[in-house]
């Protein structure tokens, strides 16, 4: 394999990890495996379904699932939220060939017009069937688990009064209201940051919202007698049964649409900035931030780097020795990562499953594009229809609000609001 | 390296596949999922929708009824079969709030 250039250069820490077998680096505590990879300069992780392009790790955060990997004999852990254990097994999953092969160049070929899958091989049946099965044989999501790996854990039910989901700067603003004022509050939080602050609980993802069942759930990554403890292995099922539900999810970082946006290499500006800060890196200044203008302005300062560009800028995207060039009409620029800076995008998926209502926004105030959780003028967006109907409440970036010092204002006016609506019911509030 | 602009990376769905299907009279976005298989691997759209609805105002269409995201249905987060088949395992044994808490919780 050809020298790997290095996009982040950070200190050894203590924790020997292996990929495909070979030692690595040693990795800081609270590294996780994409952190451990960028500073490995080791960004294909796997292939495409399709055109089998090699890819990497994008979003760097649990959102875009591009970066799953094989931890000790289990397949398919989101290499940017599994952190790095002593002796960790890291197997690239789903790679065959040589790492910079493109057979696209060969799909092109075949089907100069263009490759349609709704009329390819489907009929005759028989053809159908042969192509279904060789297209399994080629793609899927890794080989089934070690024999020896035993995922067991007790589900967990809780029936906080308030649950909050997101520990974002809106959610923890809601938590601390709502602890001081004594509620039974408990926020809930998919990663697992080294200090996780008292009473949250962290590596714990609401996955769903069942109407029909009057209920929430999780998946805890930690062994239910130790849940503070984030492990690869040791997850359970949390069941939540509140009577409010706190949505303080927060945005994320969808792609941008610029060619060859799907490179390894390729990630994104705020899952980038977390990861600095994990290791404790220097990124390389050569890196190049593309994005529209505010936003790609305001991750380049983030990031301390020179280089932005608009998308309309990026004339062609194209891996260079163990770089990326992108060429622009003024000439070209080689980055060991072209870094993406989208307008973030709410997450409203889980408000949507619990029947709050979204509207699509596009603009600079609020500053996102996507969809926002709709609400009334105290922050209720709704009730979860059911046996036990759930009160739902949205803060901060769901609701549009990605200012941190608004987010947390409106946080805490939503959490007074919440707190009359429980006094006021005879909740579990005080007297 | 073959350029593609990818809008969905998790099912390989470009620019062009979600022009064709434009093309092909499909103008919102559950249908251009449904027609190009975008947004249905692991990502589960949280990667390619946005950039969907931005190419759909570039290409003129933008009816109220185009800009609605698909259906969410669960898993909105990663999960292993394991620990959901777990909790049907157990879902018996789950205390109702009309009943009496307890589980091996209190």
């Amino acid at each position: 394999m050809a020298h790997n250039h290095r996009p982040i250069r950070a200190d050894e820490g203590d924790r020997r990890w292996t990929l495909d077998g070979r030692p690595m680096r040693r990795a800081r505590e609270g590294e996780t495996v994409t952190d451990a990879l960028l500073c490995a300069g080791e960004l294909a992780l796997t292939r495409s379904a399709k055109y089998r392009r090699p890819r990497g790790a994008y979003c760097l955060r649990g959102d875009c699932g591009s970066c799953l990997v094989r931890v000790d004999g289990r397949p398919n852990a989101p290499a940017c939220t599994t952190k790095i254990r002593d002796g960790m097994r890291v197997e690239r999953q789903n790679l065959h060939g040589p790492d910079g092969a493109d057979p696209t160049a060969l799909v092109d070929r075949v089907f100069a017009g263009g490759f349609d899958h709704h009329r390819f091989m489907v009929k005759p049946r028989i053809a159908n069937e042969l192509m279904q099965t060789m297209a399994r044989q080629l793609t899927g999501l890794g080989r089934v688990p070690d024999p020896e790996v035993q995922v067991r854990g007790t589900p967990e039910d809780l029936r906080p009064t308030v649950l909050v989901i997101g520990a974002g700067a809106a959610g923890l603003a809601v938590h601390e209201r709502l602890a001081a004022a004594g509620v039974d509050v408990l926020t809930v939080e998919r990663e697992a940051p080294s200090r996780a602050p008292a009473g949250i609980r962290a590596a714990t993802a609401v996955f769903a919202a069942y109407p029909g069942e009057s209920l929430f759930a999780a998946q805890c990554r930690a062994p239910r007698e130790r849940p503070s403890e984030a492990a690869v292995f040791g997850e359970h099922l949390v069941r939540l049964r509140p009577e409010h539900v706190v949505f303080a999810t927060g945005t994320r970082e969808p792609l941008l649409t610029i060619p060859n946006n799907d490179l390894p290499g390729v990630v994104a500006a705020s899952g980038l900035r977390a990861s600095l800060e994990r290791t404790d890196g220097a990124l390389d200044p050569r890196c190049v931030v593309v994005g529209p203008a505010p936003y790609a302005a305001a991750r380049a300062r983030e990031l301390k780097l020179a280089t932005v560009l608009a998308p309309s800028q990026v004339r062609a995207l194209e891996p260079r020795g163990s770089q990326l060039r992108v060429t622009t009409d003024d000439g070209h620029h080689d980055a060991p990562l072209v870094i993406l800076a989208p307008p973030p995008a709410p997450a409203h998926e889980l408000p949507v499953m619990a029947g709050a209502k979204v509207q699509f926004v596009d603009a600079q105030e609020p500053a996102c594009v996507g969809f926002v959780v709709q609400r009334d003028h105290t922050g209720h967006a709704g009730i979860m229809e059911g046996p036990h109907p759930i009160h739902l409440w949205a803060v901060g970036g769901v609701c549009g609000i990605t200012d941190r010092e608004r987010a947390i204002e409106d946080s805490q006016r939503v959490a007074r609001t919440i707190l009359a609506t429980i006094t006021s019911t005879g909740g579990s509030a005080p007297p | 390296m073959t350029t593609r602009t990818f809008i969905c990376r998790c099912e390989d769905v470009t620019v062009k596949d979600c022009d064709a299907a434009i093309e092909a009279g499909f103008e919102t976005i559950e249908e251009i999922k449904r027609f190009t298989g975008m947004g249905t691997g692991p990502c589960q759209g949280r990667e390619c929708m946005v950039p969907l609805c931005t190419l759909l105002q570039e290409r003129g269409v933008e009816g109220s009824d185009a800009l609605a995201p698909f259906t969410a249905r669960p898993p909105a987060a990663q999960i292993s079969l394991g620990a959901l088949a777990d909790g049907a395992r157990e879902s018996t044994a789950i205390p109702t709030p009309t009943s009496s808490p307890e589980g091996e919780d209190s």
